[in-house]
């Protein structure tokens, strides 16, 4: 079930999103290319700045959420830390993050905006237990210059989706962005992931 | 003693402050010999944040933090005391922690394998009898140790055997610290490992801004106007009076809102009828779950009580570089959370610090609770906050405006002064500054500022 009760939860559940054993969608099937469209589409929107549209591609009963990542010890794990949120959104707090930035001129943080870049790719799909949905995970890699940098603020992440997928449309269900920094190289998330 | 240094082109620090007049040079903001001064004259003499206790609960756990440009590691001892050791090696200089956070029975050199136990003292060496035939120094071999004081949970630590103690050091302003971190007897814990994201500014920017810039607000943060998540009230005469700054001859600084303007956001305009307890319950104080209500009212006296439910402090900075936050929040539903932590501006250079965030909810709190704090913060504040995303926009400005020959040469002002009150017409200690704007806790936190860098604070 997508709606996971806290961000722990989420977290724990969704590091990857596919299940063990899953099926995977195989590169060059029709589905395959639909959905590497969508990432490709979805990133193309995010950076001509067009986040109203973006905002279209959000399923009612998103979870947009980005954990924390630590530096420790190869035994102790990926360092995935689910109790301390970088983002932390549900369709409501994502509409006012757009509205934010689309409707007021006081958005200073993204006002001049930013010229980002969203590299998306290493997209792997699987099946889940719904028919309809799809968990699919993706390498992002994020550039960001600003002002008058002559170089870029970059992120690099691990991106596990769950897409729902109809003959009309896809959405985007839910995120989890598994940042690489542990010390993010940012003066502020004010973009999208 | 007083010993204002001398920059290398003749400039006497002292000389670029005009405390008169309350304006200094910006060329104070970044210049890089006066980065370095503030190495030996603030972060090795000032008492510095590194953690709270929660984050270190069992014997082992340890936190890797900095104090100023030094590496320490923050650690639990079985005694339960809390040691703070500088993170390298008294051999040959390797970091000897290498992780964020864990729990260690010693610490281990990975260069030659030395070993430290957990209160820094030398454990051993490989080949120690043939390195060692008379024994070593184990003094000389040993992690050098900060000082530790830990007040509400909040871990402090300081490299001066000179410096005064923490209580001395907080003064009057543990009033205001004891309303946000000491209101029930269980305190408050950590929701979890603290955000840390860069800033390309200087370190003083921000913690002069927390010290008491509540007048950036209705600019800054204009967009919350815009949204309609804060009302436009800070044009009105009844905003101005009922906002309240204190400052202590220490350096920190807390605001304190009249809670009309807090019920008058959570649009329940009975919360002025109501008893404290009936205020309270309505509108619990941040980061605290209703169930812990009555702990609260056993727990606090009268006084603590009405400072609590009539103005409850919200925004403040403990000195040097510690912003402390307990506000408020409206979300996206209409509803009123809040953000309840801290943060710390920890220098990376003159041109860069580190944004270290942390999220707390009072001890005992459901995981419903600490959910909804965990969603209130990420909407709100640190990295992604849609309050303080924008505040990032102006500490690198101004840092490069200070980089300029000719900007440097620009003064930052302070100009808008208030009488202090009379103490006996306020309920806790330090100097209040009613009335708003008012840059007195901001000017405040320089003149303490020079003080540290001339040799007047001790």
């Amino acid at each position: 079930m997508a709606g996971a009760g806290t961000l722990v939860e989420a977290v724990d559940e969704n590091e990857s999103a596919a299940r063990p054993g899953a099926q995977r969608v195989r590169s060059g099937s029709e589905l395959y290319w639909r959905i590497h469209d969508f990432l490709i589409d979805e990133a193309r929107l995010l950076d001509d700045g067009r986040f109203n549209d973006w905002f279209e591609l959000l399923a009612e009963d998103i979870s947009y959420t980005m954990p924390l990542r630590q530096t420790t010890l190869r035994r102790k794990g990926t360092g995935i830390e689910p109790r301390t949120p970088w983002f932390y959104e549900d369709i409501e707090s994502m509409r006012v993050r757009v509205r934010r930035v689309m409707e007021s001129d006081k958005a200073y943080s993204e006002d001049p905006p930013s010229r980002t870049r969203h590299f998306v790719s290493n997209i792997v799909i699987h099946e889940t237990d719904r028919a309809h949905e799809y968990a699919v995970s993706s390498y992002l890699l994020l550039l960001r210059n600003r002002g008058e940098a002559d170089n870029y603020e970059l992120a690099s992440a691990d991106r596990q989706d769950i897409l729902r997928v109809s003959n009309e449309a896809i959405t985007l269900v839910r995120r989890t962005i598994l940042i690489d920094q542990a010390r993010l190289g940012m003066q502020n998330l004010a973009v999208f992931m | 003693m007083t010993s204002s240094p001398v920059l290398a082109d003749g400039t006497i620090l002292e000389q670029l402050i005009d405390r008169e007049k309350r304006e200094f040079s910006l060329r104070v903001l970044a210049d890089p010999e006066i980065y370095n001064l503030e190495l030996e004259r603030i972060w090795a003499k000032a008492w510095i944040v590194v953690g709270h206790e929660s984050e270190i609960s069992n014997a082992g756990d340890f936190v890797r933090r900095r104090i100023g440009n030094d590496s320490v590691i923050v650690v639990r001892q079985r005694s339960g005391d809390v040691e703070c050791l500088l993170n390298v090696c008294p051999h040959r200089a390797n970091e000897i922690c290498r992780t964020d956070a864990g729990n260690a029975p010693a610490f281990h050199c990975i260069y030659h394998g030395w070993t430290f136990n957990r209160d820094g003292s030398f454990r051993g060496a490989p080949f120690l009898s043939k390195m060692f035939p008379e024994g070593p120094d184990r003094e000389a071999y040993s992690l050098r140790k900060a000082r530790v004081e830990v007040f509400c949970g909040i871990i402090f630590a300081n490299w001066s055997e000179e410096a005064p103690t923490l209580a001395e050091y907080l003064g009057e302003f543990v009033d205001y610290l004891r309303l946000l971190f000491d209101r029930t007897a269980d305190g408050f814990e950590i929701l979890g490992p603290p955000q840390h994201y860069t800033v390309p500014g200087n370190w003083k920017a921000p913690s002069e801004q927390m010290a008491g810039d509540g007048y950036h607000g209705q600019s800054l943060h204009g967009s919350l106007v815009d949204l309609g998540f804060q009302v436009d009230r800070q044009q009105s005469d009844d905003w101005s009076n009922s906002t309240h700054r204190i400052g202590t001859p220490q350096g920190h600084g807390m605001a304190c809102m009249d809670a009309r303007q807090i019920w008058t956001a959570a649009q329940d305009s009975e919360g002025d009828m109501t008893t404290m307890e009936e205020r309270l319950r309505r509108l619990p104080p941040a980061g605290l779950p209703l169930e812990s209500i009555g702990a609260v009212m056993r727990h606090l006296d009268e006084k603590q009580l009405r400072l609590l439910t009539e103005t409850p402090p919200s925004v403040g900075l403990i000195f040097p570089n510690v912003g402390l936050i307990g506000f408020h929040v409206a979300m996206p539903d209409g509803s009123l959370c809040s953000s309840f932590g801290m943060h710390c501006f920890v220098p990376r250079g003159p041109g860069k610090f580190e944004f270290i965030h942390w999220n707390f909810v009072e001890r005992g709190a459901s995981e419903e609770f600490k959910d909804q704090l965990r969603r209130a913060s990420a909407f709100s504040v640190g990295a992604a906050g849609i309050i303080e995303q924008d505040d990032s926009e102006t500490w690198p400005a101004m840092t490069r405006a200070s980089e300029g020959f000719i900007g440097r040469q620009s003064k930052m002002r302070y100009h808008i002064a208030r009488p202090p009150r009379d103490r006996d017409d306020w309920l806790a200690g330090g100097e209040v500054y009613s009335g708003y704007p008012s840059d007195d806790t901001q000017w405040n936190w320089w003149v303490r500022y020079f003080d540290y860098m001339t040799g007047r604070a001790d």
